[in-house]
């Protein structure tokens, strides 16, 4: 039984198909799904730079989370959305573990080239060290 | 004009350059400046002369310096002056300790072992000083520990510990004298006055396109600037205090502060940070970077030496006790301040200049990466391990049910 989904959301298509994968599970199960988008600052956060990049990161992701509301509306499916500050995999780790989630919906890349290479995806780490179960939706999920 | 706005092309398309690769590789803007400042000038210098980037031009000087002083006080205005009003006597003891141990420590060892001179050894005490309020912020929110009493007291020391690396940069390499006396009687005047007056006089004239709020700002840090240099003292001292005493009036001001930002990172702050990276020398660090090593060393050491026990002192889980003192060592904004009014008024000469330069960003960096590479899956495995050993039994019984935690 699933009941509560938690889709990590960064505005990527990856991240959108997710998001529409989560909702088709979320009405089957009648479960209302947490989105949960974070916000990651430089290495090192510096002064005056931080602050600037929270405000407008959250201003950007509440743009994002009045669409993903809608969809969510049209699809009779209640979504938790909300904005955190971290690294990625560990604030989604938290979240789960704090709401009692049953199932991480996530999009396939959540990091960039780079940071691939450097210290592996996010998706990688998330599947690592999650104590509920992870389903990885790829970005052209939608259209097969 | 037209090698002044062949200049100008040429520096923007550096900071450009570097905004790219901040975002590329997320790190901060500064760092990145500082890099393609070093490694321009090590490119263009090699091809074109030394002086092809015209670091010591007067308006590069100008923008530069007017880019400290503007972050600085930006810096300054992110105090929030409630919390400091109700943990003011915890966040002076933890900052003043956070900055005395580096200060004094760093000073020892540079005199010491590197055998530099007395006042290049105060001004690596100084540099090595800072703490970066932004690094511990960020670990506050990850942690969600910026609503705890403990956290707020140790961001309120952050600001402290950052105010005494100001105070001594501005007053420890000035000569004493009646300026001085004038420089501190009309700042603090100065002070006093500013908070009361600022919201009025913004409140009868300003909100209006003509952007009246920016030039009574740069005004004062203009004003204060001109006077702490006539005293021998250093521009961004003022700034720093402007910036604290304004925290609770135009800080909260997001529309105010997000034009501030406009102009400081889109046309001030590159210049500042590129020019400190251009005077940081590729070779002379490659020739001898022990000296690198031990400065950098003695910023890591003298900053655990007490940092660590404070927050153990203040009853800190062990673990995130590790974590904000490897990250209370970080301070790339005041440590380049630092580094950069020593050259500029020889103090220390390029060589001391490079290293320090060097150290500041390793101490800026090597702690974000150990933290990030071993803190962050260890922990979340640690909590995982001690429920599955039965320290909770409910939550076990859960798990192997295929429920979660």
């Amino acid at each position: 039984m699933i009941q509560k989904i938690l889709v990590p959301y960064n505005g990527g298509a990856s991240a959108d198909a997710a998001f529409n994968f989560a909702l088709g599970l979320a009405k089957t199960y009648n479960a209302p799904v947490h989105v949960l988008s974070v916000i990651q600052l430089a290495e090192p956060p510096m002064e005056a730079e931080t602050e600037a990049v929270i405000e407008n990161s959250t201003q950007h992701y509440h743009k994002l989370f009045a669409d993903l509301h809608k969809r969510a509306q049209d699809a009779g499916v209640t979504v938790h959305a909300s904005v955190v500050t971290g690294h990625p995999e560990e604030q989604i780790l938290m979240k789960a573990d704090k709401e009692h989630i049953d199932v991480i919906v996530m999009g396939h890349q959540t990091r960039g080239k780079f940071g691939r290479w450097f210290i592996g995806s996010v998706t990688d780490r998330v599947v690592d060290h999650a104590q509920c179960t992870v389903i990885v939706v790829k970005r052209d999920h939608t259209k097969k | 004009m037209t090698e002044v706005w062949t200049m100008a092309a040429l520096w923007v398309g550096l900071a450009l350059i570097a905004t790219l690769l901040s975002i590329w590789f997320r790190i901060a803007t500064a760092l990145s400046e500082i890099i393609v400042g070093t490694v321009a000038q090590l490119i263009i210098g090699a091809l074109i002369g030394s002086a092809a980037l015209g670091t010591k031009e007067p308006w590069i000087t100008f923008l530069s310096g007017t880019g400290a002083i503007v972050l600085t006080f930006l810096a300054g205005a992110e105090l929030d002056p409630v919390v400091f009003k109700t943990k003011w006597k915890e966040a002076s003891f933890i900052g003043v300790i956070a900055f005395l141990a580096p200060f004094l420590g760093c000073t020892f060892i540079a005199y010491k072992f590197l055998h530099w001179s007395l006042m290049a050894s105060w001004l690596t005490g100084v540099a090595l000083s800072t703490t970066s309020v932004a690094v511990v912020y960020a670990v506050m929110l990850e942690f969600g520990l910026n609503k705890t009493g403990f956290g707020k007291a140790v961001l309120a020391a952050c600001f402290i510990n950052d105010l005494g690396t100001v105070v001594a940069l501005g007053l420890i390499f000035s000569p004493f004298t009646v300026k001085t006396l004038i420089f501190i009687v009309v700042s603090a005047v100065v002070f006093i006055i500013l908070p009361w007056m600022t919201p009025r006089f913004f409140k009868h004239y300003g909100d209006r396109p003509s952007e009246l709020e920016t030039k009574y700002l740069l005004l004062f840090l203009f004003g204060m600037g001109a006077l702490a240099s006539w005293a021998g003292s250093e521009p961004v001292l003022p700034a720093y205090m402007i910036g604290m005493v304004l925290a609770g009036t135009v800080g909260k001001d997001h529309i105010l502060v997000r034009r501030l930002r406009t102009l400081t990172f889109g046309l001030l702050t590159p210049f500042y940070f590129i020019r400190a990276g251009s005077f940081v020398s590729v070779p002379v660090l490659m020739a001898a970077p022990a000296a690198f090593l031990i400065l950098f060393g003695a910023k890591m050491i003298t900053k655990t030496v007490g940092v660590y026990p404070t927050t153990k002192a203040c009853k800190y889980p062990e673990k995130e006790a590790r974590y904000t003192t490897l990250l209370m060592s970080t301070g790339l904004t005041f440590g380049s301040i630092s580094a950069l009014f020593g050259l500029t008024h020889g103090v220390i000469d390029q060589a001391q200049y490079s290293y320090l330069v060097a150290a500041v960003i390793a101490s800026a960096v090597v702690p974000t990466l150990i933290a990030n590479a071993w803190y962050l899956p260890r922990h979340l495995m640690a909590v995982r391990e001690e429920i599955i050993i039965g320290a909770h039994k409910e939550v076990k019984d859960q798990i192997k049910k295929g429920g979660t935690a």
